[in-house]
C-alpha cells in the first residue's frame, strides 16, 4: 500500500489516531525532559566534581554560603578579606599548593550582551583555573591578557571591556554555570581594571576598590596530612577571620542531591510512561477494533495477512514518528532554553548536552516510542488479521 | 466448478448447528439462488464457500485445473513452491473414497494464506451483505486500490469505468461511497467483485432493500455474467431472483 493511502487510512480514523499521536507526543516530552535534565545535572555535577580541585577553600567569615553557591552554580558573591591572611597561612605545614582569587561583582561590559563576572587570579600559583582551560592561544598570560569563560566570544582574539581591548590567552571549558560568563585577569592588573570600570560608570563598593583584598584562598594538603590540623594551624596564624569550605564534601552532597533528583525524575517518568503506555493500549484496542472491517474487506479482496499486518504497523509507525518528533520538539522548546534556570532552581550545576548528544536522545526516544506503540498494538493487529473475515464483517454489521 | 463437501458449522460450542453435512456442486455458467428463512444458514453457507469462514468440518473444492490456471496467470508465488503445494494438496485427497473424481480438486481451506489470498484476488468475487467500503476513498479508488500493482493502473481504471457504466453508476472518480444511495452502493460493491474478472461470484442479499428497477439491473448483470460462463451464487429472500436464477436451493432453519 502506498504512503499516500496509509495517510488516508490514518485520516479515516482521525480522532483515535490523534489521541494516539498525542499520547506518544506527551510520552516523548516526558522522556526528552527527564533524559535531558537528568543528563545535564549529571554532566554538570561530574564537571563540577572535577573542577573542585582544592581540598579546602578559605573565605571571609560569614561568606560560607555565598562561597558554596560559587562552587555549585558559579554565582560570584562580593566577599573580601585581607590579603595578609594569605601570607599568614601560606607557610603552614602540610600545604602543597595555595593560590588566591578575588572576585568582582557582575558588570556590564562592551564585549557581551549579558553581565560578565570579573575574577582576578594569580597565574604563578594557580591550580584551579588552569586545568579547565579548553583552548590555548599563542599568547602568555600576564599583564592585560585574559582567560575567558566558555560563553565569552572574542573578536580576532580580543575582547572589549570598559572601552579597552584585552587579548584573550585561552578559553575555559563549558561548566553550565555563571563561570561560563567570567573573565579572568592576572591579579597584578586589578588596580587598572577597577579604574577602567569606574571610569566607564560601574559602581564599585569601597571593599572592591580597596587594594590588598582577596575573596578566597584555595589550598591543597599533602596526601595523608590531617586537613583539620592545617585548619587549626591557620586559625592560630590568622585568627578567626575565615570560614572553611570543603569542596570535596560538597561533591559528596552534590552526588547525593543528584541521586535524589534523578531518582525522583525517573520515578515520575516511569510512572507517567506506564500510564501513557496503558492509555496507548486502550486506544490501540479501540482503533484496531474500528479497523476490523477494513481488514476483513481487504482480505476478501485478496490481501494476505502479512500485507495487512504490514499496513497496520506502517500506519502506526507513521503516527509514532510524528508523535515522537512532535514530542521531542516540544520538549526541546520547553527544556533547552531554560537549562540555567532549571539548574538554579534545583541548586545544582546544569551542563546541557551538545547537539550530537541531543540528536542521539531524540533518535532514542523516537525508536522507543515506536517500540512501545508496536508492543501495545501487536496483539490486536494479529487478532484482527487472523479473524475470519466473514465474522469480522458480521460483527461490524 | 466449485463443490461443497459435507460442510458443517456452528458458531459456538453450545450454539445451534447452522449447517450440517451440506453437499453441493456449483457448475460454471450457473446462476444459483440460495433461498430460505432468516437464520437458516444462507449467508453462512456462502461465506464458507467463499473461503472467508472456516467450516467446523467439510471441504470447499475447486478444480485443480482452474486453480493452476489462475496461479500461472497471476504469477505471484514462486513456481517451485507453488508446485510443491499442489502436489501436497493432491496427495491429501488421495485417501478419499472417490479418489478418481477428487484427485483433480483442491480444498481452498488447505491453501496457505498467500495462496488463499491469491484465490480471492483472482478467482472469486464476494459481495457482502452490508455495504462495506474503504472509508475516505472515492468510488473509483474503492474499485482500483485493492488490486493495484506497479503497472496495472490504466487497465484497472478502464475496467472500473466499464463495470460501473454497465451498472449505471456515474462520476465514480468524484464521489465518495458515503455519498451514494443504497442501490448505488450495492452496484459499486458488485462492480468491485468483478474487477479481476473472477470465475466465481458470490453475493449475499444483493437486492435486499432495493427498489425493483435497481434489483433488475443487478440481477440482469449477474445473469449476463453467468451466461458468460461464470459461476454465480446468490443468497436472497427476494422471490424475484428466481426469475433470473437457473437453479434454486432452499435452506431450512433447524
Amino acid at each position: 500500500m502506498s504512503v499516500r493511502n496509509l495517510f488516508r487510512n490514518i485520516q479515516s480514523h482521525a480522532f483515535y489516531n490523534v489521541c494516539l499521536l498525542s499520547a506518544i507526543a506527551i510520552l516523548s516530552v516526558i522522556l526528552f525532559g527527564s533524559i535531558v535534565i537528568g543528563t545535564s545535572l549529571a554532566n554538570g555535577t561530574e564537571n563540577m566534581k572535577g573542577r573542585l580541585g582544592a581540598d579546602i577553600m578559605l573565605v571571609p567569615r560569614g561568606a560560607k554560603e555565598k562561597a558554596e553557591n560559587l562552587l555549585l552554580e558559579g554565582q560570584r558573591g562580593a566577599f573580601y578579606f585581607e590579603s595578609s591572611i594569605y601570607d599568614g597561612v601560606a607557610g603552614i605545614e602540610g600545604i602543597t599548593k595555595i593560590t588566591s582569587q578575588s572576585f568582582l561583582k557582575s558588570l556590564s561590559a562592551d564585549c557581551c550582551s549579558s553581565e560578565v563576572e570579573i575574577v582576578f587570579f594569580d597565574p604563578e600559583t594557580d591550580f584551579v583555573v588552569a586545568p579547565w582551560i579548553e583552548q590555548e592561544y599563542e599568547k602568555n598570560l600576564g599583564g592585560e591578557r585574559v582567560v575567558v569563560g566558555h560563553n565569552i566570544e572574542s573578536t580576532d582574539g580580543v575582547i572589549k571591556l570598559f572601552g579597552q581591548d584585552y587579548p584573550v590567552v585561552s578559553k575555559m571549558a563549558k561548566t553550565g554555570t555563571a563561570l561560563d560568563s567570567s573573565v579572568y585577569f592576572a591579579a597584578e592588573v586589578k588596580g587598572e581594571i577597577l579604574k577602567a570600570a569606574e571610569e566607564k560608570g560601574s559602581f564599585l563598593t569601597d571593599a572592591q576598590k580597596r587594594s590588598g583584598t582577596l575573596s578566597s584562598i584555595f589550598i591543597n594538603v599533602s596526601d595523608g596530612y590531617d586537613i583539620g590540623r592545617v585548619i587549626e594551624d591557620a586559625h592560630r596564624a590568622v585568627g578567626d577571620t575565615f570560614d572553611v569550605v570543603y569542596p570535596k564534601q560538597l561533591n559528596e552532597s552534590l552526588g547525593e542531591s543528584l541521586g535524589g533528583i534523578t531518582g525522583g525524575i525517573s520515578v515520575i517518568a516511569v510512572s507517567l510512561g506506564i500510564l501513557l503506555a496503558t492509555l496507548m493500549l486502550i486506544i490501540n484496542s479501540i482503533l484496531m477494533n474500528r479497523r476490523k472491517q477494513d481488514v476483513a474487506l481487504m482480505r476478501i479482496l485478496g490481501k494476505t495477512k502479512k500485507d495487512l499486518v504490514r499496513m497496520l504497523v506502517s500506519e502506526l509507525g507513521i503516527i509514532s514518528l510524528a508523535g515522537g518528533v512532535a514530542g521531542c520538539l516540544i520538549g526541546a522548546l520547553v527544556v533547552l532554553p531554560f537549562g540555567t534556570y532549571i539548574g538554579m532552581s534545583l541548586n545544582m550545576p546544569y551542563l546541557g548536552p551538545g547537539p550530537g548528544a541531543t540528536i542521539a536522545v531524540v533518535a532514542l526516544i523516537i525508536v522507543g516510542a515506536a517500540l512501545i506503540v508496536f508492543l501495545t498494538s501487536i496483539v490486536f493487529i494479529l487478532r484482527i488479521s487472523g479473524t475470519d473475515p466473514y465474522l469480522a464483517l458480521r460483527r461490524e454489521e | 466448478m466449485i463443490r461443497a463437501e459435507n460442510i458443517s458449522k456452528r458458531y459456538s460450542e453450545k450454539g445451534r448447528q447452522v449447517l450440517s453435512g451440506v453437499n453441493l456442486v456449483f457448475e460454471s455458467g450457473e446462476f444459483c439462488a440460495v433461498m430460505g428463512e432468516s437464520g437458516s444458514g444462507k449467508s453462512t453457507l456462502l461465506a464458507i464457500i467463499a473461503g472467508i469462514l472456516k467450516p467446523d468440518s467439510g471441504r470447499i473444492l475447486v478444480s485443480k485445473e482452474a486453480y493452476n490456471r489462475i496461479r500461472s496467470n497471476a504469477g505471484g508465488i514462486g513456481s517451485e513452491e507453488a508446485d510443491n503445494n499442489v502436489v501436497n494438496l493432491t496427495e491429501s485427497v488421495k485417501s478419499d473414497e472417490n479418489q478418481n473424481h477428487k484427485r483433480d480438486e483442491i480444498d481452498i481451506y488447505s491453501l496457505s494464506d498467500e495462496e488463499l489470498s491469491e484465490f480471492h484476488r483472482e478467482k472469486l468475487g464476494y459481495v457482502p451483505q452490508g455495504n462495506v467500503f474503504l472509508k475516505n476513498y472515492t468510488v473509483l479508488e474503492n474499485l482500483v486500490t485493492p488490486f493495484l500493482t506497479k503497472d496495472n493502473l490504466g487497465t484497472l481504471n478502464d475496467r472500473a469505468y466499464a463495470l460501473l457504466e454497465s451498472l449505471g453508476v456515474k462520476e465514480p472518480a468524484d464521489r465518495h461511497t458515503f455519498e451514494l444511495s443504497g442501490g448505488e452502493q450495492k452496484r459499486v460493491a458488485l462492480a468491485r467483485a468483478f474487477m479481476t474478472d473472477p470465475e466465481i461470484v458470490i453475493a449475499d442479499e444483493p437486492t435486499t432493500g432495493l427498489d425493483a428497477s435497481t434489483g433488475d439491473i443487478i440481477l440482469g448483470f449477474l445473469k449476463s455474467k453467468a451466461e458468460e460462463g461464470k459461476t454465480v451464487i446468490v443468497a436472497t429472500h427476494d422471490e424475484h431472483v428466481k426469475a433470473y436464477a437457473t437453479r434454486t436451493i432452499t435452506t431450512a432453519y433447524h
